[in-house]
């Protein structure tokens, strides 16, 4: 009787997902339906609501936010950009591999892939736009460009999962470099491949003057990425300190550079060659008024993201009541080896990943299938690499892909449109992802070097 | 009356911008004091995460005014206009039916602190249950940026105006 109601609960919720009723409603209300239907006390919504959040390392989330939108409102993101293309520009395809460049450049200094595809997107689509590019494909390369958001580090989902299963942050954040750097490269490929079939863009001449100039003005973006990597490889930070002192040093940064770059004035022809290099420097920088509007847009994604986690947490608890592990577990033991059970693994995360935001799926999963992979021998960091990639690409699948929501929204293209156009894309991804599975040493490797200041990772 | 008025469009603004800043800037400060001077406040881990907690919920009654919180609407968007009205309605009820739940239980766990004089690690005087008030105070807050919404939507449906129903996720 139980699973039968358990079962109409589900199905109940999931008419209600369809209908348009907001995610973070829809498992909550599975909570109650099914904490009513066990007979499992209420009183724990109310409680985990506030202490499923009250953890230090999770700090980093609406800290890495932050320092996202500081570097967009500075001007870096924009000279991160224009790097990115200076660098590429000769190849067809070039600005749409620059915007993927871009994105893994941002994804680097901020923690959120739809911060990313936001901030690049609105950066890159009009200028994709202008030169050539079909307006449905450049958006999907914004789009699936956000993906990288969540794997490069600092990355928010790191931080949960890491929180969830106990795992050593600064590691996961370590071990997604590799794969995340490679999905870039395959992205960019990707779209190198569908441009110049299609004869999109205009190339400029590959020119060592101009990527040393546009590397000097980035100068600000690749402080703060070393900042961040560097903090963590070396130990010398937590995750949220690095996140801390990555948006504190943007703030100082921004307001610092308001006025210089006041004092510089507007371009004109014939500058000194002092000025166009003190131009290079100073980025626009912000005042202190701009700063409510900032922190107020970090402020809204932030309580987007963070009360899905803290009801997530909640499903979780009453996903384990239920024994969901011992049922996926047993499930799973029957296909026998170490591949069957870990392709059934990915097969489960891309599936629950085409409804679920990265965010619930992960909590909700994770806790569920990584004890099986680690049962099986599988690397605790190699696993979480492979859920967590599995994750983004569920940014990109209809019919619940967030970043194709986000993608739409800066552009004006309806949701559908882009989806045809997401699937070279999603092939690529999907490529990475088994090269990663098979590969277990991109995740781990730069775990295993000695020296490397964190603690010697067990292999 | 404008003072009221006032607070109503800026009331989420002000919690945030401040719990946010303030969150920040003791993380900041501390990491920099712990490097040059080789100090740090006992407090500063974990102050930042309860105000982070008043962000959260404040920001999450503030999605709801906004409407930005995320769901599929692409089937929504395809229903003739009185479902859609239903389904702003039965948004609505479930927001306020959940939050009933919520209020319940975070009174409780409120009460529960203040009685028992918790006091937040890491200080001597500072008092738990201030920061516990962030659960029930915002989804208060959030229960009345239902009912505006929905009052705003019965009005739209009066008059037949089209309902705002596809809004990105980043608002405006």
């Amino acid at each position: 009787m139980d699973t039968f109601l358990i079962v109409m609960v589900s199905l109940g919720v999931t008419g209600l997902f369809l209908l348009g009723v907001p995610i973070f409603l829809v498992i909550g209300l599975w909570v109650v339906g099914i904490s009513l239907v066990i007979d499992f006390t209420l009183a724990n919504i109310g409680v985990t609501l506030f202490e499923g959040l009250n953890f230090f390392g999770l700090l980093a989330l609406p800290l890495f936010i932050l320092t996202g939108d500081l570097i967009n409102n500075a001007g870096i993101a924009k000279r991160l950009s224009d790097f990115a293309f200076s660098i590429l520009g000769w190849m067809r395809g070039g600005l749409g591999m620059a915007s993927l460049g871009a994105c893994g450049l941002f994804a680097a200094i901020s923690g959120s892939n739809s911060a990313t595809t936001a901030t690049i997107g609105s950066i890159m689509y009009p200028e994709m736009r202008e030169n050539g590019y079909d307006k449905n494909f450049a958006a999907a390369t914004i789009a699936a460009g956000g993906t990288v958001g969540i794997i490069i580090p600092p990355s928010i989902i790191f931080i949960v999962y890491g929180f969830l299963l106990n795992l050593s942050i600064s590691d996961l954040f370590i071990g997604g470099l590799l794969p995340g750097l490679l999905m870039v490269l395959a992205m960019q490929f990707t779209c190198w491949y569908v441009a110049r079939k299609n004869g999109w863009g205009h190339l400029i001449r590959f020119d060592v003057a101009r990527v040393a100039r546009n590397a000097l003005g980035a100068w600000l973006g690749f402080f703060a990425i070393l900042l961040v990597i560097w903090g963590i490889y070396s130990g010398k930070f937590s995750p949220t300190e690095a996140a801390g002192v990555t948006a504190g040093f943007c703030l100082v940064v921004g307001l610092i550079m308001y006025p210089l770059n006041k004092m510089l004035g507007d371009v004109q022809e014939n500058e000194s060659q002092g000025k166009q290099f003190a131009r290079a420097l100073v980025v626009k920088g912000f005042r202190v008024q701009d700063l409510p509007d900032l922190i107020m847009r970090s402020g809204q994604i932030t309580g987007l993201l963070a009360p899905l986690i803290a009801v997530s947490v909640v499903m979780q608890q009453i996903l384990s009541l239920l024994g969901a592990n011992v049922f996926v577990t047993e499930l799973l033991a029957n296909l026998g080896g170490y591949y069957p059970i870990l392709f059934a693994c990915m097969l489960i995360v891309l599936i629950a990943g085409t409804v679920l935001e990265s965010l619930p799926n992960t909590i909700i999963l994770a806790p569920i299938l990584a004890p099986i992979a680690a049962g099986i021998g599988v690397d605790p960091i190699h696993f979480a690499v492979i859920f967590l990639v599995g994750d983004a690409i569920g940014f990109i699948t209809p019919p619940y892909g967030l970043n194709l929501y986000v993608a739409s929204g800066i552009t004006g293209i309806p949701y559908f449109q882009l989806l045809r156009y997401i699937v070279p894309y999603l092939v690529a991804l999907l490529a990475v992802w088994v090269v990663i599975i098979l590969i277990p040493d991109f995740s781990t490797i730069l775990l295993t070097q000695d020296g490397a200041g964190v603690y010697q990772h067990a292999k | 009356m404008a003072l009221v008025r006032w607070i109503d469009a800026n009331i989420e603004k002000i919690i945030i911008i401040i719990s946010y800043f303030t969150m920040a800037a003791i993380i900041f400060v501390e990491v920099i004091r712990r490097f040059a001077f080789n100090q740090q406040e006992p407090w500063s881990s974990t102050i930042p995460i309860l105000l982070f907690l008043w962000v959260t919920w404040i920001g999450a009654a503030y999605n709801v005014k906004i409407r930005t919180h995320l769901s599929f609407d692409e089937l929504r968007m395809r229903l003739p206009y009185n479902a859609q009205f239903c389904c702003l309605v039965l948004d609505a009820f479930l927001w306020l039916l959940f939050a009933c739940i919520v209020l319940y239980f975070s009174i409780q766990q409120v009460q529960l602190s203040h009685d028992n004089f918790a006091i937040v690690t890491g200080t001597d005087d500072i008092m738990q249950w201030w920061f516990y008030m962030a659960t029930p105070v915002a989804w208060g807050l959030l229960c009345v940026r239902v009912l505006q919404n929905l009052r705003s939507d019965y009005l739209k449906w009066r008059s037949s105006k089209p309902f705002s129903i596809s809004v990105s996720m980043l608002g405006e």
